[in-house]
This record gives structure tokens, C-alpha cells and sequence, in this order.
């Protein structure tokens, strides 16, 4: 099942990239990159240097991505890829900075068309819609993820929730489609994020907090163990009366001890976007998003 | 371009607050992007980006998020509740004691990637017997994509964050001061059953490292001494279970019984986990242990030199008595001459030399020498050709001679038959070098080394006890080294014993009695750890040379069989 999934990922991100497929096997890819990935992938920063002084035709790797073990020759010889590997964590940080925002626009279908009175079809008109994709981090020393996907009408502040799945299931494209006009955005960028944040915040309300409560006594627990740590390490000390460490510098240390605690196990909770973009959607789409497809 | 790149807000509980922070420079990104038409991304990879972070969401406070970084591997659900437990309800400080087998360095392994993925520990010190740091570095690298490094030179305390090293080694200086010098994030320390003495150098050393997190393995039930165990807790959480005067009051009735069983269990149970093979929710199928015992008829010749060097033996056994010595050559030789004719050889050779004055004595030894050296056929020898071609599979054939060692493996060659030969006296290096030969190329693996730790065979299924160690717990660290998690076929022991010899009255009578006991993995070895073998041999030895009937020598061996199968029984 897994080798399924990473297989499938990384072989739409090679092909939207415009690698070259050269070999398919039932456990392996064997694929040359394009400049781009190889930038990426291959960590071969003064060869690309190079390659920009000196006006050289750049040479890109191939690579043999292995998925399946088990469904490969003995004699292949090319680099495992799973969940966990090191490569596939590139793939997806790859996906990440090359994935971040994006303007698209909904593409025409003849339905939605309408006719003048001379036949001539009516442009369609677009309104512009914000879409982020948010991810609320619950943290202390354990974590917790909540996946938020929001889109608001930038025309008449209408705001949408599990927006991208939606989005998924509707024909967009980069380029602005004949015979189509768009409206401008009556609400800012920023005041539209505002919005989603509200709506955020009232979620992160909602929620339950035993998760931070809980925390703040294991920090309590774990700076008591501290401070008595260093009680003892002064009663040694002392009885000892070899080496004293000046009082200071043991409490600098263990200032520092229990500000590292306190950081790591201090509850907290961080709202950052994975992704976002602009969409120019007709005014019916989303209502009818469920009969797409 | 006065931007806000982030907000905060925060939730009001009762006593604290929860800040709350926006991420908010996008907004600015997008501004620009929009108003310069672009550059923008491609959509596809847009929703890849999407999907990666639905992947590696994490869906719950309690849910292990390492589980999805582990390249090669797929833990048992008791372990992935072992580590869960580590850190949720034990906050890092534990002991765990699984019985063997049920890889206690998976459980560890796990926890050590769970705090590295939640960024709770960076310096990381893990401490194990010798023969075990290569292991350890290599399980902890290959299963865990844990950048683990084996200590071998003094400028890696300081430069690696993740150090596997020998305990040996650290605990003097110049290691042991660079230690000291550090503060990590969390200790490992295997067999730590080392640990159950505070007076020790061991105790004191690991207690002084500076550590947050702490992880103790060790096998041993620990609860046959509770001392050990206040000593090892102690470790842990100094102060959990109080001063030893007051934990003693309070728990003990004497050193090794306590008043409240259940309560002791209870405290226990706070900083111990200990998975047991019968748990119901252990879900690992155990292979058997097949034993098969192939009798060896001895060729008059082979009889002639059993029956002189017996005879030797007894004779001689009363005026060797006052010096160990010679007594210990005695006992030698008595079991080598079930061995091989070279091994005895070797011992009669030796024995002369140092024989000193006595011309009887040299005599006597001389006449044995001219005995051995009319064996022409080793019947033992050619059983084990026989026996390796119906195998036809990898076999290990242990013995306890090197002399005998050698014999077989040219023995062997001249037959046809790939080997390797493995010592206790080989270097690390040497010996991962012989397993992998074994492993990939050889058929047969000849060893005498078997006690130490850090041979893992678990690819073969075959054994030939060629001889046989006259103390059980030698037997079982032999069937250990492949009878043991990771095991996927039943093993197959095969024991030469020579008719009429003390070997076929010792296999007999205490091996196979006490083999008899339980047929699982490895829980005869932990047992016969704790029982005291060091008088054994010598007393088995007594028994011999007193006895001339061999009826009686039965009786009093199985006696002595009964005796150790009690004690197996308490101990389990």
C-alpha cells in the first residue's frame, strides 16, 4: 500500500516537473531530471555554478527510484524510497517552496454559457476568491495538527470551509480563458485574512484544553526536578568541599536548565499557512461542486 | 512597509495562558504576486504540497509520530505501546525489562526517534557491552534512520550528537571526563542489570551523568532482590521511592521478599514495563527447538584412547588435588577425549611438559600420546560429514576446543565443504567479517565463541553441538545465538554424544532433562544466569572419578539433574 502511495507522489512530481521517464518497471522508475529537480534533489551547487560561468550545456542525472524491493531485479542497482527515507522528506520539502501560491482561473465550460440575442455568447464572469490552506500546530512537548482549508469571496466576504476539496473538483487553469472577465477584489487581501483568521481562532476556542493543562504540570513537575537537582548538586558540593562552584554560575546553568524546559514543554499554539492562492470562480460553481465530475 | 508578519492572541485558562501566534507574512507574498502578475506555482505541485502535510499531520497528542519516518521497519504493536508508555505516562525515565526476545532495542530505538522528531532531545549517549556497540550502531541506523556514530576516537565526545559507546570504555578517563562534561537529552544504557549495585563503580558513574531522559534495558526479572531494584529506580527518579532506610521499612520483610507484594508491584509498574512472551498481546510466533541426538559408536582404537586417558584421569585425580591446575588438565582432558583426538593430544603434549620430575608420570603420558596417535579414523568426524550433506542447508557446529576447531575445518575443506571459523579471540572487525561470510557466501560456521553477545544467526537453522559444555547455561547461549527473535524456521540442534562415555551419561541425564523445561525462546537463558554453575563442573567431575559403577554414576548425575530442575522452576 505504501509503495503505492510513494510511488504515485513522486512520479507526478518528476512528470510536473518535465523529467524524462526512461524505464517502468512493477518496482522502479528510472527517471533523468530535468534541471530543475536535479537543482533540487541532487546537492550539486558548484557544478550548477559552473555550469551559469562557463555557458556549458548542463548534463542532469538519472536516477533509478526503487519502490518496491521485493518486485526488482537483484542487479538494479538504484536508491530505495519509503516512508521515512530521506528522500522522500526532499520530495516533499520540494513540493512545499515549489507549491506555495497560485492564481488560477475556472475554466469555461459551454453550460455555462449563455446567448445574445445576436448569438453571441455572454463572457462569463469571475469573482476572485482567496484559498488558504492553514495548519494549527497544538504544542507543548507533545504536538497535535489541525488541517484548516478556507476560502473567502473577495467580492461579497462570503467565507467557505473545506475549500479545497472543492477546488479539486473543478476544471482550473493558469491562464485566463477566452471570452472570460473577472471582477476586481472589493475586499483586500488582508482584511479577507483577518477573516479566516476569526474563524480560526473561534475554531481554536472550541477546542478542548486538557492537552495544555496537562502540560503546564509536567513543565511544573519538570522544573521542581530541576531546582532539586541542583539543591543536591550543591549539597555535594559542599560536602565535598573540593572544587565549590560559585553560587552564580550554578544558577546561570540552572536558569538556562529551566528556561530550555520551559520552551519545550510551555504550551503553545502556532497558525501558519501551508499553501494559498487567488481563484477566479463563476458564482454558481461551488454551489454545484458536488455534481462536477 | 510597516507590516505585521504575525499576531498574537491567547486562550485563558484557569491559571495560564495559551499564546496563540499568526503566521502572517504571506499576506505581503501574496500582495506582491498578485500585483506583479505572477511568479506563480504550478497547481499540480500545489496539491502535492497539500498532500505531503495531509500525510504527516498528526492526528492525536498520544499517536507516535515516528512511525511514519521508519524506513525498514514495522514495530510489533507491543512495543509501539511500550514506547507510548515511555513517554506519555513515564515522561521518559524507565526500565525496561522485556524477557529476551521481544526487542527490547526496537522499543528503545523507537523512543530515541520520538524525541528526536519532537525535538525534545539532541545529545543522545547510549552505553552497551563492548560487543554490542556495532550493533547497536547499525540497528539504530538502518531501522531508525537515527544518525547514530560508534565511539572510537576521544574528539567524538564533543563533535557527534548521538554516540553509541562501550561502558567499559566510558566509564575511564579520558571518556569518562568528557562525559561528565556534557549534559544529554537522554542515556540509553543496555544490561543494565550491571547496575544493581550502588556501591559499584558502574552505579556511581551512570548516576553522575548529567540527563534528562533516562532508559534502562536489562533482561533480568529484578524481582528476585529488591535492593537491586530501589538501586536501579534510584537511578531513574532519585527520591521516588525515598531513602533506602525508609523504602526498606516500609517494603521489605527481608533482602529479597517484600511485606506488600501488590504495592511494590504498583510502584514498580510506575517506572518498569515488562512485556512477558506469554502476554496475550504479543503477537510473535515462536519457532521450536528440535532436538536430535545422533549416537557415535567409537572405533576400538577411539575406545582404546576414552578407556587410558579415564583411567589416567582417575588415577591421577587424588594426587593432583591439592593443585588446581593439574586438576583443571584433568577435567580437560577428560572432556576432550570426547572431543577430538587433536585436542586431547594437545592437553597429554602439554601435561608432559610440565610434568616435572616424575619419570612414571612421564611414562604414563607418553603411553597415551602413542595411543592418540594411532587413531586414524574419528568417528565423531565422519558422522558430522554424513549429518552436513542430508542438512544441505547453513549449519553452525560449536565446540569447546580450538584444537578441535581447526581439525574440522580442514576436515571439512577436504570434503568439499565451505567454512569460516569464529573465536572469542577474534577483534570486532573480525568477527562481523566471519558472520558476514557466513551469512553470504560459507555453508558451515565453526565456533567455540559462543557466550559473547553480538553474534546474531537468526538466518540459520542448524546446530551441531559437537561437544558438549558440561554447564547447561554454555548450552543454552550456544542455541541462544539462533533461537532467538528474528528466527523465521524451527531450529534443529543436533548432539553427537559417544557411546558409553560420560559424555552420552551428561547429555543425557542433565541436558536433555533441563531442555525438557520450556521450549522457548531464550527464557533458560535469563534463568540460568541467576543460578550459580561456578562449583558445577568441578562437582560433576568428583562424581566421575569417585564412582567406578557406571549405574551408580546415573543415579547421582540424575540427581543432580533434579536439583537444577528445581531450581529452574523457582527461578522462572
Amino acid at each position: 500500500m505504501d509503495h503505492v502511495w510513494v510511488r504515485n507522489y513522486i512520479e507526478r512530481y518528476l512528470e510536473y516537473h518535465n523529467c524524462l521517464f526512461l524505464e517502468r518497471g512493477p518496482g522502479h522508475t528510472q527517471v533523468k531530471l530535468s534541471v530543475e529537480v536535479d537543482k533540487d534533489l541532487t546537492n550539486r551547487p558548484y557544478y550548477w555554478t559552473f555550469v551559469e560561468r562557463t555557458g556549458t550545456e548542463p548534463e542532469t542525472l538519472t536516477m533509478n527510484f526503487i519502490f518496491d524491493q521485493e518486485k526488482v531485479d537483484s542487479n538494479l542497482r538504484g536508491e530505495v524510497v519509503s516512508f521515512g527515507s530521506e528522500r522522500l522528506k526532499q520530495f516533499f520539502n520540494a513540493a512545499k517552496s515549489h507549491g506555495k501560491a497560485v492564481r488560477l482561473y475556472q475554466q469555461s465550460t459551454s453550460r455555462n454559457l449563455g446567448y445574445n440575442s445576436r448569438k453571441i455568447p455572454h463572457a462569463t464572469k469571475l469573482n476572485p476568491w482567496i484559498g488558504v490552506n492553514y495548519k494549527v500546530e497544538l504544542l507543548c512537548d507533545k504536538k497535535k495538527d489541525l488541517l484548516f482549508s478556507l476560502g473567502m469571496n473577495l467580492s461579497n466576504g462570503q467565507l467557505q470551509t473545506a475549500f479545497f476539496p472543492k477546488l479539486k473538483k473543478i476544471n482550473l487553469t493558469p491562464v485566463l480563458p477566452a471570452n472570460t472577465v473577472t471582477s476586481p477584489p472589493f475586499i483586500t487581501f488582508r482584511e479577507a485574512a483577518l477573516q479566516l483568521e476569526e474563524y480560526l481562532l473561534n475554531e481554536i476556542h472550541n477546542q478542548d484544553f486538557t492537552w495544555a493543562i496537562a502540560a503546564y504540570e509536567r513543565l511544573d513537575q519538570e522544573i521542581q526536578q530541576v531546582e532539586a537537582y541542583y539543591v543536591n548538586q550543591q549539597k555535594q558540593s559542599e560536602n565535598k568541599s573540593a572544587v565549590f562552584q560559585k553560587q552564580g554560575v550554578v544558577d546561570v546553568e540552572k536558569d538556562k536548565r529551566v528556561a530550555e524546559i520551559s520552551w519545550l514543554y510551555s504550551p503553545r499554539i502556532e497558525v501558519k499557512p501551508i499553501n494559498y492562492g487567488v481563484f477566479y470562480l463563476d458564482e454558481t460553481v461551488l454551489k454545484n461542486v458536488e455534481y462536477l465530475n | 512597509m510597516n507590516q505585521v508578519l504575525t499576531k498574537v492572541h491567547s486562550v485563558n485558562l484557569r491559571k495560564n495562558t495559551v499564546p496563540i501566534n499568526f503566521d502572517q507574512a504571506w499576506i505581503h507574498d501574496l500582495q506582491l504576486a498578485f500585483s506583479q502578475d505572477g511568479p506563480w506555482d504550478n497547481w499540480e505541485v500545489f496539491q502535492l504540497a497539500h498532500e505531503a502535510e495531509e500525510l504527516l499531520q498528526v492526528k492525536d497528542f498520544e499517536q507516535l509520530q515516528c512511525l511514519d519516518h521508519l524506513p525498514n521497519l514495522t514495530p510489533f504493536p507491543h512495543q509501539i505501546s511500550t514506547a507510548k508508555r515511555v513517554l506519555n505516562e513515564m515522561h521518559g525515565r524507565a526500565i525496561l525489562a522485556d524477557e529476551v526476545g521481544l526487542g527490547k532495542t526496537i522499543e528503545a530505538g523507537l523512543i530515541i526517534k520520538e524525541y528526536l522528531i519532537r525535538g525534545l532531545a539532541k545529545k543522545i549517549l547510549v552505553l552497551v557491552p563492548a560487543s554490542l556497540v556495532l550493533q547497536w550502531t547499525r540497528e539504530l541506523s538502518q531501522k531508525f534512520a537515527i544518525p547514530a556514530v560508534a565511539q572510537k576516537k576521544e574528539w567524538m565526545w564533543d563533535k557527534y550528537d548521538i554516540i553509541v559507546a562501550s561502558m567499559d570504555t566510558s566509564k575511564r578517563n579520558p571518556h569518562r571526563q568528557h562525559i561528565m562534561n556534557q549534559h544529554y537529552d537522554l542515556l540509553i544504557v543496555d544490561e543494565a542489570h550491571k547496575l544493581k549495585n550502588q556501591k559499584t563503580k558502574n552505579w556511581e558513574f551512570i548516576n553522575s551523568i548529567k540527563k534528562k531522559y533516562v532508559l534502562l534495558l536489562t533482561a533480568t526479572p529484578l524481582q528476585n532482590d529488591i535492593t537491586e531494584l530501589y538501586n536501579l529506580v534510584t537511578i531513574l527518579k532519585p527520591g521516588q521511592l525515598g531513602r533506602y532506610s525508609s523504602f526498606q521499612k516500609e517494603h521489605m520483610k527481608d533482602k529479597r521478599s517484600p511485606r506488600d507484594k501488590h504495592l511494590l508491584q504498583q510502584e514498580i509498574e510506575k517506572v518498569m514495563i515488562r512485556n512477558r512472551r506469554s502476554d496475550k498481546n504479543i503477537e510473535i510466533d515462536f519457532p521450536k527447538r528440535i532436538v536430535h541426538t545422533i549416537p557415535i559408536e567409537l572405533t576400538p582404537d577411539e575406545r582404546e584412547l576414552y578407556l587410558g586417558i579415564t583411567n589416567f584421569v582417575k588415577k591421577h585425580y587424588y594426587t593432583f588435588k591439592g593443585d588446581i591446575q593439574n586438576v583443571l588438565a584433568l577435567i580437560t582432558l577428560q572432556r576432550e577425549v570426547c572431543s577430538s583426538r587433536d585436542a586431547a593430544f594437545i592437553t597429554l603434549i602439554n601435561m608432559f611438559k610440565k610434568s616435572g620430575g616424575s619419570e612414571e608420570l612421564k611414562n604414563q603420558i607418553l603411553k597415551l600420546v602413542q595411543i592418540a596417535k594411532k587413531v586414524e579414523v574419528q568417528s565423531k568426524a565422519n558422522a558430522i560429514i554424513e549429518l552436513i550433506k542430508k542438512i544441505d542447508d547453513k549449519v553452525i557446529i560449536f565446540t569447546e576446543y580450538r584444537a578441535t576447531q581447526e581439525f574440522l575445518i580442514s576436515k571439512l575443506t577436504e570434503n568439499g565443504f565451505s567454512s569460516v571459523p569464529y573465536r572469542g579471540g577474534f577483534n570486532r572487525g573480525k568477527k562481523d567479517w566471519m558472520m558476514e561470510l557466513f551469512q553470504k557466501k560459507k555453508q558451515v560456521m565453526v565456533a567455540t565463541e559462543a557466550g559473547g553477545e553480538g553474534i546474531n544467526l537468526q538466518f540459520c537453522n542448524q546446530i551441531i553441538n559437537y561437544d558438549m559444555p558440561w554447564n547447561p547455561m554454555r548450552v543454552e547461549q550456544r542455541i541462544g545465538r539462533v533461537h532467538r527473535l528474528g528466527q523465521e524456521r524451527d531450529v534443529n540442534i543436533y548432539n553427537l554424544s559417544t557411546k558409553d562415555t560420560i559424555e552420552e551419561h551428561i547429555l543425557y541425564l542433565l541436558h536433555e532433562k533441563i531442555q525438557m523445561f520450556e521450549n522457548v525462546i531464550g527464557s533458560l537463558e535469563t534463568i540460568l544466569e541467576k543460578l550459580d554453575f561456578s562449583e558445577f563442573e568441578n562437582n560433576i567431575f568428583e562424581l566421575i572419578v569417585q564412582t567406578d559403577d557406571q549405574n551408580e554414576l546415573r543415579e547421582q548425575l540424575m540427581q543432580v539433574g533434579e536439583q537444577f530442575s528445581k531450581e529452574i522452576s523457582t527461578n522462572s
